[in-house]
Parts: C-alpha cells; sequence; structure tokens
C-alpha cells in the first residue's frame, strides 16, 4: 500500500544529514512551452518568470493551459545532500526538510545497511539560475554546427528540388516530341493507303484500324476493339476479365463451367448442350429439356412419332394425345364430370354408343342382358329372366294393378307386335289396349286387323269352346277347348 | 511516501533502532514468507539509486528505471537468467520488528563472480526495474483508437507484467486521447503521456508505475512536528512555527 501523492511526507531529516550543498530557489514557473517538432511549439503564460519546456509530438494548447495552471508559481529548491537518515519508506517525489530547506526527493541513492542513510538531491547541474541567457563556447559551436547542417540540408533540398523540376521538364518535352512523332507516322501511314478497297490498314493519333473490301474490319480506339467480320477465339474471357464469359474451344461459359454442372449459376452454351442458373434449365444435344418452371404464352406443344402428332397440347388447352396413361388423382371436366383414380365416374350427362358392361350385365344399343335375362329393342319383353318369370312353374306372377303393355298396334301392323310366350297364364283376365285382343274367362277378342302371333295359351277356368270375336262383335278365330285344364291354340281360325 | 504501520512509526521515532536487509529471489512474498531469501549474513553491499529526471536538472516527460547492486557471497542455488531480485527492509530495536517495506523490484542485468581477500566466491549482480522493458514497440491492440491516457498506461503496464499506482489513476484525470503510437516505443508513449501531466514515469517498490510531476510536493507548512513528521498538537489544534 501506498499513501496518496497529496499525503507525501515532509521527511524531517533536520540535521541528520552528513552534508547539504542547496542552490538559491528558482523563480517560479510564469510559462509553459510545448515543443511538437522542429518547427511548431505551442506556449502558454507569460516570460515574467521561468518556463517549463517540454519536448511532446502530441502536445496541445490545452495540455499547455492545463500543466501552466498546475505549476504557475511553483518553485524548484535545488539541493544535493549526502548521507542523509532518510526512512526507507521515502519515496521519490515526496517532500524533505533537511536543516531548515524544503524540498523534494528526486534523486536518491540508497546504501542497505543498519543506518540507511541516503544520498538525495533535488538536481540542478546549472548551480546559478541564469536570469541572464548565456551560451558556452561549446553550445555555440554546437548551434553553429546544427545551422551549418541544416543549410547544407536547404541546398541539398534545393538542388533535389532543381533536378526535379528538370526532369519534370525534359519529361514533357520528350511527351511532347512523342506527340509530333505519333502525328508524323500516321501521317505517313495515311498516304501509302493506297489499296484500302481490297486490303490495308491505318494508323492514327485516334486508333488503329484494318480494311478489307471498302470496310473497316477491324478498328481500334481508346474506347477498345470492335471486329466487322470473322472472329476465332479457342480461349480467353469476355467481359470483366477472368469473371466475364470464359472461352473455350466448345464453349463460352460464365458461372456454370459444364453441363454437368448444377452446383454453379450462371450459363454455359457449348456443343454438348445449353445449361442455365443452378441446375434448373438445361437442354442437351439431342434435345432432352429438364426446366424446374416452365410457362409457355401461346402457340402449342406437340409431340410427334415420325411424322405422326401422337400429342398435342393448344394454347386453349385443348389435348389431343393417341395415348394417355394417368396414374394418379383425377380427371375433372367442369362441373359435369370426373373420374377418380379408384374409377369412380360421376357425369351430369352420358351417351354411350357402344356397348356398356356392367359387371355380368351389358347395355348395348338395342340390348339389355343381365346374365341370362335378355330385353331387346322393338320385342318389348323379357327373355328368360328368370328374376320375372318362375321358369320352374312357368308361372307369371304380377300383383294386384300389374300387368304388361304393349305398343300400340297401329305401329306394329304387318308384323309381330309383340311377343310374349308361358307355359302356363295364371289370371283371370288378359285385357287388350286400345284395340289389342284380349284373354278373358268368357273368351278372346282380337283386332281385326292386327295379325295373331301364334301363340300357345293355357287357359283355366276355360271350358268348351270359345268364340274369339273382334271389337264389333263378330266372331272371329275359335278357342277349342282340349282338356280340362286345357291348352288352347289362340290363332286364326285357319290356322288354329 | 510508502505506507508503514505504527510500528515503524514508532520504532523510528526511537532513538535505539536499525534497519535489517533481505533480498528474495523470484517471489514478491516479503522474506518471512519467501522462499529464497539472501540475509545480511550472505549480503555484502547493496545499494539502488532512484530518480525522478532524465538529466541532472527538472525536466518531464522522462521514464525513469531505478537500478540496483547487490555483492553477495555466491550461494548454491541457481539463479536463473533476468532473475527478479528484490530488497526488503524493516526497522528494529531489538525486541520489537517492523513489517518488512520493500524498496523496488528489480531484473538481474549482468552478474559477476570474483573473489575477495579471503578467497570466497563473491556474486556481483547489477539488476533495473521494470521501467526497463517499455524499451520496445507499442504492442499490436484490438481495440479501436485514439484510446484515454490512463487506458494506455495501463495497457503499458499489462505489456510489462506490472500495475499501475493507485495515485496516477487518481492523478489522470485529464482524459487526453491518446492517438494510435504507430512507430513509438512504450517508453516514448509512456513519456509522452507523463509529459502532458508535466511529470516523469517511475516504478514504486512494488514495481509499478508512478507518476511523478515535478511539483509533486506540497506546499511548505511550518506546523510543529515531531521527529518523523507526526503533527505535534495542543488540544487538536496543530501548532504553527
Amino acid at each position: 500500500m501506498t499513501g496518496s501523492l497529496s499525503d507525501f511526507a515532509n521527511n524531517p531529516i533536520g540535521k541528520g544529514a552528513t552534508t547539504l550543498d542547496a542552490s538559491p530557489q528558482f523563480d517560479g514557473y510564469s510559462r509553459v512551452e510545448i515543443i511538437v517538432d522542429e518547427d511548431h511549439s505551442i506556449t502558454a503564460g507569460d516570460t515574467t518568470g521561468r518556463t517549463l519546456t517540454i519536448q511532446n509530438p502530441w502536445g496541445t494548447q490545452a495540455q499547455a493551459n492545463a500543466i501552466l495552471a498546475s505549476i504557475r508559481g511553483y518553485q524548484y529548491q535545488p539541493y544535493t545532500s549526502s548521507g542523509a537518515l532518510l526512512s526507507p519508506a521515502a519515496e521519490i517525489g515526496d517532500a524533505v526538510t533537511i536543516n531548515g530547506l524544503y524540498s523534494g526527493v528526486y534523486k536518491m541513492s540508497k546504501t542497505f545497511s543498519s543506518l540507511m542513510k541516503s544520498d538525495i538531491a533535488a538536481p540542478q547541474d546549472e548551480a546559478i539560475d541564469h536570469e541572464y541567457p548565456f551560451e558556452t563556447k561549446g553550445d555555440r559551436i554546437y548551434q553553429r554546427e546544427l545551422a551549418d547542417t541544416r543549410a547544407s540540408i536547404s541546398v541539398a533540398s534545393d538542388a533535389i528540388t532543381a533536378e526535379v523540376t528538370r526532369a519534370t521538364n525534359a519529361e514533357s518535352s520528350l511527351s511532347s516530341q512523342l506527340t509530333i512523332q505519333a502525328s508524323q507516322i500516321s501521317a505517313k501511314v495515311s498516304q501509302e493507303n493506297g489499296s484500302w478497297k481490297s486490303f490495308g490498314w491505318n494508323l492514327n493519333t485516334s486508333g488503329w484500324s484494318v480494311w478489307s473490301n471498302s470496310t473497316k474490319v477491324v478498328d481500334i480506339t481508346s474506347s477498345g476493339l470492335k471486329v466487322d467480320g470473322k472472329i476465332t477465339a479457342r480461349s480467353g474471357y469476355i467481359g470483366n476479365g477472368s469473371s466475364g464469359f470464359t472461352i473455350t474451344a466448345n464453349a463460352i461459359y460464365n458461372g456454370v463451367t459444364s453441363m454437368s454442372d448444377t452446383a454453379h449459376t450462371g450459363v454455359y452454351v457449348g456443343t454438348n448442350g445449353i445449361r442455365l442458373g443452378k441446375g434448373v434449365f438445361s437442354v442437351n444435344n439431342s434435345g432432352a429439356v429438364t426446366a424446374s418452371n416452365i410457362t409457355i404464352t401461346g402457340g402449342s406443344i406437340s409431340i410427334k412419332s415420325g411424322n405422326t402428332e401422337t400429342f398435342k397440347v393448344t394454347n386453349t388447352g385443348a389435348v389431343t394425345a393417341s395415348n394417355i396413361t394417368i396414374k394418379g388423382g383425377s380427371i375433372t371436366i367442369g362441373n359435369n364430370f370426373s373420374v377418380t383414380s379408384a374409377g369412380n365416374v360421376t357425369a351430369n350427362n352420358m351417351t354411350l354408343k357402344g356397348t356398356l358392361t356392367v359387371g355380368g350385365a351389358t347395355i348395348t344399343a338395342d340390348q339389355l342382358r343381365i346374365g341370362a335375362a335378355q330385353a331387346y329393342s322393338g320385342y318389348g319383353g323379357w327373355n328368360g329372366a328368370t328374376n320375372l318369370v318362375n321358369a320352374n312353374s312357368g308361372t307369371w306372377t304380377a300383383g294386384a294393378g300389374g300387368g304388361i303393355a304393349f305398343n300400340d298396334a297401329s305401329t306394329q301392323n304387318g308384323s309381330y307386335r309383340s311377343f310374349f310366350r308361358a307355359s302356363v297364364i295364371n289370371c283371370d283376365a288378359i285385357y287388350t289396349m286400345n284395340n289389342f285382343w284380349g284373354l278373358s274367362n268368357s273368351g278372346i277378342k282380337y283386332d281385326q286387323w292386327t295379325y295373331v302371333p301364334k301363340t300357345k295359351v293355357v287357359v283355366t277356368g276355360i271350358s268348351g269352346q270359345s268364340v274369339v270375336q273382334d271389337i264389333y262383335g263378330n266372331t272371329q278365330y275359335v278357342v277349342r277347348s282340349l282338356a280340362t285344364t286345357t291348352l288352347y291354340y289362340l290363332g286364326r281360325s285357319d290356322i288354329a | 511516501m510508502w505506507d508503514v504501520s505504527s510500528t515503524w512509526v514508532n520504532l523510528l521515532a526511537a532513538t535505539n533502532h536499525w534497519f535489517e536487509t533481505a533480498v528474495v529471489l523470484n517471489s514478491n512474498s516479503d522474506p518471512s514468507t519467501a522462499a529464497t531469501v539472501f540475509g545480511q549474513t550472505v549480503l555484502f553491499d547493496v545499494s539502488a539509486e532512484y530518480r525522478a529526471f532524465v538529466e541532472e536538472q527538472p525536466s518531464v516527460g522522462g521514464c525513469l528505471s531505478a537500478e540496483l547492486n547487490v555483492r553477495m557471497l555466491k550461494p548454491s542455488v541457481t539463479i536463473p537468467r533476468m532473475a527478479k531480485v528484490r530488497p526488503w527492509v524493516r526497522v528494529t530495536d531489538g525486541t520489537t520488528y517492523s513489517e518488512w517495506v520493500p524498496q523496488g523490484a528489480f531484473f538481474i542485468d549482468t552478474r559477476e563472480v570474483t573473489q575477495n581477500d579471503d578467497g570466497l566466491d563473491v556474486l556481483n549482480l547489477h539488476a533495473y526495474d521494470p521501467m526497463l522493458k517499455t524499451e520496445a514497440d507499442y504492442p499490436s491492440t484490438s481495440h479501436s483508437w485514439p484510446y484515454s491516457d490512463i487506458n494506455v498506461v495501463r495497457e503499458i503496464a499489462s505489456t510489462i507484467g506490472v500495475g499501475v499506482d493507485a495515485r496516477t489513476v487518481d492523478l489522470m484525470t485529464s482524459n487526453y486521447q491518446i492517438g494510435l503510437p504507430a512507430g513509438y516505443s512504450m517508453r516514448e508513449t509512456l513519456g509522452n503521456i507523463a509529459a502532458m501531466y508535466a511529470g516523469n514515469f517511475i516504478c514504486n517498490y512494488d514495481g509499478d508505475l508512478l507518476l511523478v510531476p515535478i511539483n509533486s510536493i506540497p506546499p511548505e507548512t511550518n506546523y510543529l512536528v515531531d521527529q518523523v513528521g507526526n503533527a505535534i498538537t495542543f488540544g487538536g489544534d496543530r501548532i504553527l512555527v
């Protein structure tokens, strides 16, 4: 631990010193001069007292003012004392009083012994504080040699300056001469340029050009090189040196260095293809295009096999394809038709011109077939529909109010109106509609204009011979009873 | 004045007292705990010189290095190159002993072994305090410049492996901004900063950097004091003489 500077003790030695030599106290400081460099200094204060001279290249006026405020009036007391019984705890900068003389300890030599005597001083080479400046002979010699050296340096500096000026002028003159020579060369070349219509060249101060067949094919100016004609380059760069396009024998590229380079952005144009961006677009020399994003703003896309166009998409969205396999998703047309990948079809309206097969059922233009049951267009009935007619019993079963309706006879004139076949018909009556024939337990009525099919009918509950009358009540056909449970043949009388 | 105990002060005030010296090798511990201590039995001569001015006249902007000379019986232990040697002093009356007070931190510069008249090997050591280490280029730094004066002083102290005396920290309050001292040595840099405060840098008894202004001593007072500087009071009031 150390005490603060403000506590620097006044080490009282009293008469405890072997010797004491003191000079008069200096005048108090009244001025500070900071020498920044050889030509510049900063001052503060006046010359009424002593000047503290400081060498400091980082000196400022503020520092000079602050230092002056700190030391103004301070009077340095030189002394030298030997054999002083100074406490070993005393430090450089402490105050000391020796036999009534008060000063500081600025130099101290200690001898470590039982007494710890010290030689202390506030040193001052100049025993006298010269109020009247005096320079010794040595000082004057030093100052003179310093002045001579500075003068020599100044002379040398002037000589160097003169040499530099001479060299500058010489360089300027040489430059002018070169300009003149260049003009003369240009003029001479121009005079000899008699074959520019076939091939020639011209060199002048603005550039150099080559002519061929009255055309300037090469023009070099301060702006650069312009070539009008064939250029062959197997290597080099276009643009900003190695940062621009690289020219090789088979490609020009910038960034992307080859067709297989998907790690860089840029462009590659070569004999083996074109590549753009960082693996986003390429076309090889076989025409294979790979692109991460394509937008076609017009025209159509067409794929051909030979000369046959097998696939086409127009800019209206119309797709024509000879073979499409959709491996997933769904197909939707507007709001009225869709097919899912599971085969579910939804259609608001469907027209089928061929055959529709649903499991074991088929629908054609004139036939509905469900298993063994068939319905034909123009026949108006089912054939072998076991679900409709009990084949085992041969009995048609219809509920109350049910029945079978046949087409209008008038439109079937001249052909079979209908075809109905069964081994047994269990009913009380078959009624006609409009002018069709009818069958009841009281007899058969028949439209005389209609050709009656040769039908075998089993009629129960009818005995004897019945008469078939037409709608006018005229007897037309005869139904003959063959047995109690009788099989009757219904037909014209001529074929009955 | 280095802080000392009342024991030191009282022993010093007594008429019958003397000092004892010891030199500690490569340690900052005092002789009571240090591993290698050379006592008075092997120390022939020990002297030290301390200065505040570069020239033999008042000047500022200097960085002064203290010097130590030790003449002792050649020890059996090996003293490494550039070893640290620290002289310590205590006061005693034969019965009471004060604490050990350091007298500087020095590093051996030269050594010489001679023989005395008794045929004994005598080791002569000459050493300088850490200020000599500032005679090197300013170290490269990672902070921005300019840098405040006290921080520059701290940076230099850290570079040479010492601290900054608390009194210097209290004194340097101007906060002058120092530009990058390119081309300057640490000693030149330290000297230029000392000049800003009209002072000189030295190393204190612990080896830490201490700024000593040219006018470090307070104005003279004429109070009555005892032999060791304690004010003699009357009813609590100092006596002006």
